[in-house]
Protein backbone atom coordinates (compact mmCIF):
# COMPACT_ATOMS: atom_id res chain seq x y z
CA UNK A 1 0.00 0.00 0.00
CA UNK A 2 1.07 3.15 -1.07
CA UNK A 3 1.97 6.55 1.32
CA UNK A 4 -1.14 7.88 -0.65
CA UNK A 5 -3.55 5.50 -0.08
CA UNK A 6 -2.47 4.85 4.10
CA UNK A 7 -3.01 9.21 4.28
CA UNK A 8 -6.38 8.86 2.59
CA UNK A 9 -7.60 6.11 4.65
CA UNK A 10 -6.15 7.55 7.48
CA UNK A 11 -8.18 10.67 6.87
CA UNK A 12 -11.47 8.29 6.01
CA UNK A 13 -10.57 6.67 9.19
CA UNK A 14 -10.26 10.08 11.13
CA UNK A 15 -13.61 11.08 9.80
CA UNK A 16 -12.02 14.35 7.74
CA UNK A 17 -13.74 12.78 4.93
CA UNK A 18 -16.30 10.83 3.52
CA UNK A 19 -15.95 7.47 2.24
CA UNK A 20 -17.20 8.78 -1.30
CA UNK A 21 -14.52 11.08 -1.03
CA UNK A 22 -12.15 8.93 -0.13
CA UNK A 23 -13.44 6.39 -3.15
CA UNK A 24 -12.56 9.53 -5.60
CA UNK A 25 -9.15 10.17 -4.53
CA UNK A 26 -8.06 6.29 -4.33
CA UNK A 27 -9.69 6.28 -7.79
CA UNK A 28 -6.83 9.31 -8.71
CA UNK A 29 -4.07 7.82 -7.38
CA UNK A 30 -4.28 4.34 -9.29
CA UNK A 31 -3.66 0.63 -8.01
CA UNK A 32 0.06 1.77 -7.48
CA UNK A 33 -0.46 5.13 -5.67
CA UNK A 34 2.28 7.11 -6.05
CA UNK A 35 4.72 4.85 -8.03
CA UNK A 36 5.53 6.60 -11.12
CA UNK A 37 4.74 4.62 -13.68
CA UNK A 38 7.79 3.44 -15.72
CA UNK A 39 7.99 3.38 -19.40
CA UNK A 40 7.18 0.09 -20.89
CA UNK A 41 10.64 -1.67 -22.24
CA UNK A 42 11.27 -1.23 -25.28
CA UNK A 43 11.28 -4.46 -27.65
CA UNK A 44 14.71 -5.52 -28.45
CA UNK A 45 15.80 -5.12 -31.84
CA UNK A 46 18.93 -6.42 -32.36
CA UNK A 47 21.32 -9.70 -31.15
CA UNK A 48 25.09 -8.41 -31.59
CA UNK A 49 27.74 -10.82 -30.84
CA UNK A 50 31.19 -9.77 -30.13
CA UNK A 51 33.96 -11.80 -30.52
CA UNK A 52 37.17 -10.16 -29.34
CA UNK A 53 41.03 -10.93 -28.42
CA UNK A 54 40.48 -11.82 -24.38
CA UNK A 55 42.67 -8.70 -23.04
CA UNK A 56 44.15 -10.77 -19.83
CA UNK A 57 45.86 -12.89 -22.47
CA UNK A 58 49.05 -11.37 -24.54
CA UNK A 59 47.95 -9.53 -27.33
CA UNK A 60 47.61 -12.29 -30.18
CA UNK A 61 47.67 -10.72 -33.94
CA UNK A 62 45.83 -13.88 -35.48
CA UNK A 63 42.40 -13.74 -33.16
CA UNK A 64 39.71 -12.03 -35.45
CA UNK A 65 37.24 -9.42 -33.94
CA UNK A 66 34.04 -10.66 -35.30
CA UNK A 67 30.80 -8.19 -34.76
CA UNK A 68 27.90 -9.50 -35.73
CA UNK A 69 24.47 -7.31 -35.44
CA UNK A 70 21.38 -9.66 -36.07
CA UNK A 71 17.85 -8.25 -36.37
CA UNK A 72 15.50 -10.05 -33.78
CA UNK A 73 12.67 -9.72 -36.49
CA UNK A 74 15.07 -11.97 -38.40
CA UNK A 75 15.07 -14.42 -35.27
CA UNK A 76 11.34 -14.45 -35.42
CA UNK A 77 11.30 -14.81 -39.17
CA UNK A 78 13.59 -17.90 -38.58
CA UNK A 79 11.84 -19.58 -35.78
CA UNK A 80 8.92 -20.17 -37.78
CA UNK A 81 10.78 -22.06 -40.23
CA UNK A 82 10.38 -25.10 -37.27
CA UNK A 83 6.57 -25.24 -38.43
CA UNK A 84 7.59 -26.80 -41.90
CA UNK A 85 9.10 -29.98 -39.96
CA UNK A 86 6.83 -32.60 -40.54
CA UNK A 87 6.11 -35.06 -37.79
CA UNK A 88 8.25 -37.67 -38.93
CA UNK A 89 11.38 -35.58 -39.37
CA UNK A 90 10.35 -33.74 -35.91
CA UNK A 91 10.56 -36.64 -34.08
CA UNK A 92 13.99 -37.51 -35.51
CA UNK A 93 15.51 -33.92 -34.67
CA UNK A 94 14.26 -34.83 -30.96
CA UNK A 95 16.18 -37.76 -30.71
CA UNK A 96 19.12 -36.19 -31.99
CA UNK A 97 19.04 -33.36 -29.56
CA UNK A 98 18.09 -35.60 -26.95
CA UNK A 99 21.37 -37.93 -27.96
CA UNK A 100 23.39 -34.29 -27.32
CA UNK A 101 21.27 -34.07 -23.97
CA UNK A 102 18.95 -31.63 -24.36
CA UNK A 103 15.25 -32.69 -23.74
CA UNK A 104 12.86 -30.52 -25.93
CA UNK A 105 10.25 -31.17 -28.22
CA UNK A 106 10.86 -28.78 -31.52
CA UNK A 107 6.78 -29.18 -31.84
CA UNK A 108 6.08 -27.22 -28.82
CA UNK A 109 8.21 -24.28 -29.85
CA UNK A 110 5.47 -21.42 -30.64
CA UNK A 111 5.20 -17.76 -31.82
CA UNK A 112 3.81 -16.82 -28.85
CA UNK A 113 6.02 -18.06 -26.83
CA UNK A 114 8.66 -16.51 -29.03
CA UNK A 115 7.92 -13.18 -28.21
CA UNK A 116 7.96 -14.15 -24.68
CA UNK A 117 11.27 -15.09 -24.70
CA UNK A 118 12.08 -12.18 -26.63
CA UNK A 119 10.95 -10.05 -24.22
CA UNK A 120 13.16 -11.68 -22.11
CA UNK A 121 15.41 -11.08 -24.29
CA UNK A 122 16.05 -7.52 -23.28
CA UNK A 123 18.21 -8.47 -20.02
CA UNK A 124 20.32 -10.53 -21.69
CA UNK A 125 24.08 -10.47 -21.59
CA UNK A 126 26.62 -13.32 -21.97
CA UNK A 127 29.89 -13.33 -21.36
CA UNK A 128 32.48 -15.57 -22.28
CA UNK A 129 35.88 -15.69 -22.18
CA UNK A 130 37.84 -18.72 -23.31
CA UNK A 131 41.33 -18.30 -24.02
CA UNK A 132 42.59 -16.41 -26.06
CA UNK A 133 38.83 -15.26 -27.11
CA UNK A 134 36.30 -13.11 -25.26
CA UNK A 135 32.32 -13.53 -26.59
CA UNK A 136 29.77 -11.09 -25.32
CA UNK A 137 26.41 -11.43 -26.45
CA UNK A 138 23.76 -8.42 -26.11
CA UNK A 139 20.75 -7.25 -27.33
CA UNK A 140 20.24 -3.76 -28.25
CA UNK B 1 5.91 -7.44 -44.34
CA UNK B 2 9.01 -5.31 -44.88
CA UNK B 3 10.60 -4.93 -48.11
CA UNK B 4 13.96 -6.45 -48.90
CA UNK B 5 17.08 -4.56 -48.47
CA UNK B 6 17.76 -3.28 -51.48
CA UNK B 7 21.37 -2.37 -50.92
CA UNK B 8 24.23 -4.93 -50.09
CA UNK B 9 27.35 -2.33 -48.98
CA UNK B 10 30.47 -4.42 -48.98
CA UNK B 11 33.65 -2.75 -47.33
CA UNK B 12 37.22 -4.50 -47.74
CA UNK B 13 40.46 -3.02 -46.42
CA UNK B 14 43.82 -4.43 -46.45
CA UNK B 15 46.84 -3.82 -44.78
CA UNK B 16 49.15 -3.06 -47.91
CA UNK B 17 46.34 -0.49 -49.23
CA UNK B 18 45.44 2.74 -47.09
CA UNK B 19 41.85 3.33 -48.60
CA UNK B 20 39.33 0.79 -47.85
CA UNK B 21 37.45 -0.21 -50.78
CA UNK B 22 33.47 -0.07 -50.51
CA UNK B 23 30.84 -1.40 -52.84
CA UNK B 24 26.91 -1.02 -53.19
CA UNK B 25 25.91 -3.70 -54.57
CA UNK B 26 22.03 -3.41 -55.54
CA UNK B 27 21.19 -6.49 -54.36
CA UNK B 28 17.57 -5.96 -55.62
CA UNK B 29 18.27 -7.17 -58.68
CA UNK B 30 18.71 -10.69 -57.26
CA UNK B 31 15.50 -10.38 -56.00
CA UNK B 32 14.38 -9.77 -59.48
CA UNK B 33 15.69 -12.56 -60.36
CA UNK B 34 14.84 -15.05 -57.89
CA UNK B 35 11.31 -13.74 -58.53
CA UNK B 36 11.40 -14.74 -62.33
CA UNK B 37 13.05 -17.89 -61.40
CA UNK B 38 10.24 -18.57 -58.85
CA UNK B 39 7.14 -17.52 -61.37
CA UNK B 40 8.88 -19.72 -64.21
CA UNK B 41 8.85 -22.61 -61.71
CA UNK B 42 5.78 -22.47 -60.51
CA UNK B 43 4.45 -25.39 -62.78
CA UNK B 44 6.87 -27.21 -61.07
CA UNK B 45 5.98 -26.16 -57.59
CA UNK B 46 2.71 -27.18 -58.16
CA UNK B 47 3.13 -30.14 -59.49
CA UNK B 48 5.95 -31.20 -56.51
CA UNK B 49 2.92 -30.16 -54.18
CA UNK B 50 0.42 -32.59 -55.71
CA UNK B 51 3.31 -35.40 -55.57
CA UNK B 52 4.45 -34.51 -51.64
CA UNK B 53 0.80 -34.47 -50.64
CA UNK B 54 0.53 -38.29 -50.24
CA UNK B 55 3.32 -37.72 -47.79
CA UNK B 56 2.76 -34.61 -45.28
CA UNK B 57 5.30 -33.22 -47.13
CA UNK B 58 2.84 -30.41 -48.92
CA UNK B 59 2.75 -28.05 -46.25
CA UNK B 60 6.54 -28.01 -46.58
CA UNK B 61 6.21 -27.21 -50.02
CA UNK B 62 3.85 -24.74 -50.13
CA UNK B 63 5.09 -22.97 -47.13
CA UNK B 64 8.66 -22.77 -47.98
CA UNK B 65 9.18 -19.76 -50.44
CA UNK B 66 6.99 -17.93 -47.96
CA UNK B 67 8.99 -18.29 -45.46
CA UNK B 68 11.88 -17.54 -47.24
CA UNK B 69 10.75 -14.57 -48.55
CA UNK B 70 10.08 -13.91 -44.94
CA UNK B 71 13.20 -14.60 -43.93
CA UNK B 72 15.11 -12.10 -46.66
CA UNK B 73 12.26 -9.26 -46.00
CA UNK B 74 14.04 -8.90 -42.35
CA UNK B 75 17.48 -8.92 -43.45
CA UNK B 76 17.18 -4.95 -43.36
CA UNK B 77 19.82 -3.77 -40.49
CA UNK B 78 22.09 -6.58 -40.69
CA UNK B 79 25.85 -6.15 -39.83
CA UNK B 80 29.06 -8.28 -40.15
CA UNK B 81 31.84 -7.38 -39.47
CA UNK B 82 35.59 -9.27 -39.15
CA UNK B 83 38.67 -7.81 -38.33
CA UNK B 84 41.50 -9.61 -39.21
CA UNK B 85 45.75 -9.03 -38.60
CA UNK B 86 45.72 -7.77 -41.81
CA UNK B 87 42.30 -6.94 -43.68
CA UNK B 88 38.84 -5.96 -42.24
CA UNK B 89 35.64 -7.05 -43.91
CA UNK B 90 32.15 -5.42 -43.54
CA UNK B 91 28.87 -6.50 -44.56
CA UNK B 92 25.81 -4.39 -44.25
CA UNK B 93 21.87 -5.16 -45.54
CA UNK B 94 20.26 -1.87 -46.15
Amino acid sequence: MSDNQKRVLDMLAEGKISAAEAQKLLGAIGPEGDEPKSAPPRSPKYLRVVIQPNPDVPENEDVKRVNVRVPVALIRAGIKFTSLIPAEASEQVNEALKEKGIDFDVRNLKPEDLEELIAALHDLEVDVQNGQEKVHVYVE
Amino acid sequence: MNCPPLILRLDIAKAEHPRHTVFWLPIFLAWIILAAIFIALSPLIILATLVAAPFGWAKTVILFIPLVCNVICHLHGMEINIEKKDSVIFISFK
